[in-house]
């Protein structure tokens, strides 16, 4: 993940999170892929000095617990097998705590809840911590449905102990969700979060991006001139205007424009470098016929 | 007379109307939310970005972030040019939304934005009609100031002929005050009421403009 202090977030994105934070409700981000979505997560944690994030990847066969912890039944019967009535006893054991589960015990007391957490975070609380739960539309939708007493009290019940456990109101997980819209959320799931949709940033930010981002990367590129930057968002706004079946998105422009310098592609006008633009267009394309359709760009110019 | 918080009305309450009209569902969270983000944050923003401020609360998906961006700055008279009024979306199915009966009804920002220029034209029309009525006004009668006339009427069968003085008529009765302005005064009631009626839409559309400020400084209806 690159360094939080580079993430520009758009004016609307800092409201939305404000007024999350303000309300104490989840923020659900969309957005294009490559736009910046996992990375506020960082920022947030980043900017108010909070540990974090704790991720969790969503998988298509994520369940609802999968959020606060797992339990790994199959070890606890391989120790009940094999080590006898001394071990797999105390099902607590096999209890490992996830994103979520471990921002809720980062908030309680030390005597509470240090005897769950990873040795790292021992000590450590009562904390405020962020959380961010990735791509939560892979999922399946019994999830969020599941998720919408526990994330609404910031509280889960580990069933096989039988221990329950509550965020403290003052120390509330600050918690990230981001989807690429492939599927629907449920519209209870919703009502909980505050949304934002991050829109893809204009010339002008993309110009900023390509500052913030590379100005502290001298070993691998240095400064880029400020004409290689106007040409090369121009162009890069003109691919995203063709009829492609996948549009490149930040995350791919910033590849580009790292590709282009190195092929030197960075002196003179991008007209004069045909074969390196032709080169570096399958770092935006994603597909064969994409990266036809660019490359026949590049020869018409 | 003490106002009970209760009588009083919610924020933004005829804006969460419109925005019912165009499909977002709006519960009663929503107005406790609405509430609390204006407490904390209302005062230090400006109208034009408390917009950003606001959507989080109601959009649920890309499409409504985009349908209330527009029907905010609309509502607020903030609109950049170039949209079009009429072109509401339902933020569900996408589609166009038919305007319902009060909608029609109801004049739309175009109406509210020629007011200004017919305001302008009209008065020009009524000063120009009411001086040209003036100016061209009846006026009183003005007996000649030449003597008597005269006249000589012979009488059938007479040889003489007899002098009959005619007195020209010198005690008419003066016009009226209607008779003498009476055009001007129709057309002053014709003019004037349209312009109090432009003139009242102007005050409309700022005390639109004026609903953020004064949401701002707005205590909860509820204790």
């Amino acid at each position: 993940m690159e360094s939080p202090e580079n993430y520009i977030a758009p004016e609307g994105l800092r409201d939305a999170v404000n007024v999350a934070l303000a309300l104490g409700q989840p923020l659900l981000v969309t957005g294009e892929p490559g736009t910046g979505k996992t990375q506020l997560a960082a920022s947030i944690a980043h900017e108010l000095k909070l540990p974090g994030p704790f991720a969790f990847y969503t998988k298509t066969t994520s369940l609802a617990t999968d959020l606060f912890y797992q339990y790994d039944a199959l070890r606890r019967f391989q120790d009940v097998q094999l080590g006898g009535r001394e071990k797999g006893t105390d099902p607590g054991e096999y209890i490992t705590y996830q994103a979520l589960g471990i921002s809720i015990l980062l908030s309680l007391l030390p005597d509470e809840a240090d005897s769950h957490l990873p040795e790292e975070l021992r000590g450590k609380g009562p904390a405020r911590s962020v959380v961010l739960i990735d791509e939560i539309d892979k999922a399946p939708r019994d999830l969020p449905n599941d998720v919408l007493n526990e994330i609404e009290k910031m509280e889960f019940t580990v069933k096989e102990t039988g221990s329950a456990f509550r965020a403290d109101r003052t120390y509330r997980p600050v918690l990230v969700l981001t989807s690429n819209s492939e599927k629907n959320l449920p519209d209870a799931f919703l009502r909980r979060c505050v949304f934002y949709h991050i829109v893809f940033p204009s010339g002008d930010q993309l110009k900023q991006i390509v500052r913030k981002r590379f100005s502290c990367r001298p070993g691998i590129t240095p400064e880029f001139t400020p004409d290689f930057i106007d040409a090369a968002v121009g162009h890069f706004e003109g691919i995203r205007k063709m009829d492609l079946k996948k549009r490149p998105a930040t995350a791919e422009f910033l590849a580009w424009i790292s590709i282009l310098k190195s092929l030197g592609a960075d002196k003179g006008s991008l007209k004069d470098h045909e074969k390196a633009l032709g080169l570096s267009y399958s770092v935006l394309a994603k597909n064969r016929e994409d990266l036809e359709l660019l490359e026949k760009k590049s020869r018409v110019g | 007379m003490k106002i009970n918080p209760k009588d009083l009305p919610l924020p933004f309450a005829d804006f969460l109307g419109r925005l019912k009209q165009q499909g977002f569902i709006i519960g009663v969270d929503h107005y406790l939310h609405l509430q609390t983000v204006l407490e904390i944050f209302g005062p230090e923003y400006l109208p034009g970005r408390l917009k950003y401020l606001l959507c989080p609360v109601f959009a649920t998906s890309p499409k409504q972030q985009e349908q209330f961006y527009k029907t905010f700055d609309l509502y607020f008279n903030l609109e950049k040019p170039g949209f079009e009024l009429g072109a509401e979306q339902d933020v569900v199915t996408g589609k166009q939304k038919p305007k319902t009966v009060d909608e029609k009804k109801r004049p739309g920002i175009k109406a509210r934005k020629f007011p200004y220029v017919l305001a302008g034209i009209l008065c020009v029309i009524a000063v120009a009609v009411i001086v040209y009525c003036l100016v061209n006004r009846k006026l009183p009668f003005v007996p000649d100031t030449k003597p008597d006339v005269v006249k000589e009427v012979t009488v059938p069968g007479e040889t003489e002929t007899i002098e009959i003085t005619v007195t020209p008529p010198s005690d008419l009765p003066p016009l009226t005050f209607f008779q003498e302005y009476g055009d001007a005064i129709r057309w002053s009631c014709i003019i004037l009421p349209l312009i109090v009626f432009i003139l009242w839409e102007f005050y409309r559309a700022k005390q639109r403009k004026l609903v953020l400020e004064r949401q701002r400084g707005k205590k909860p209806p509820f204790v």
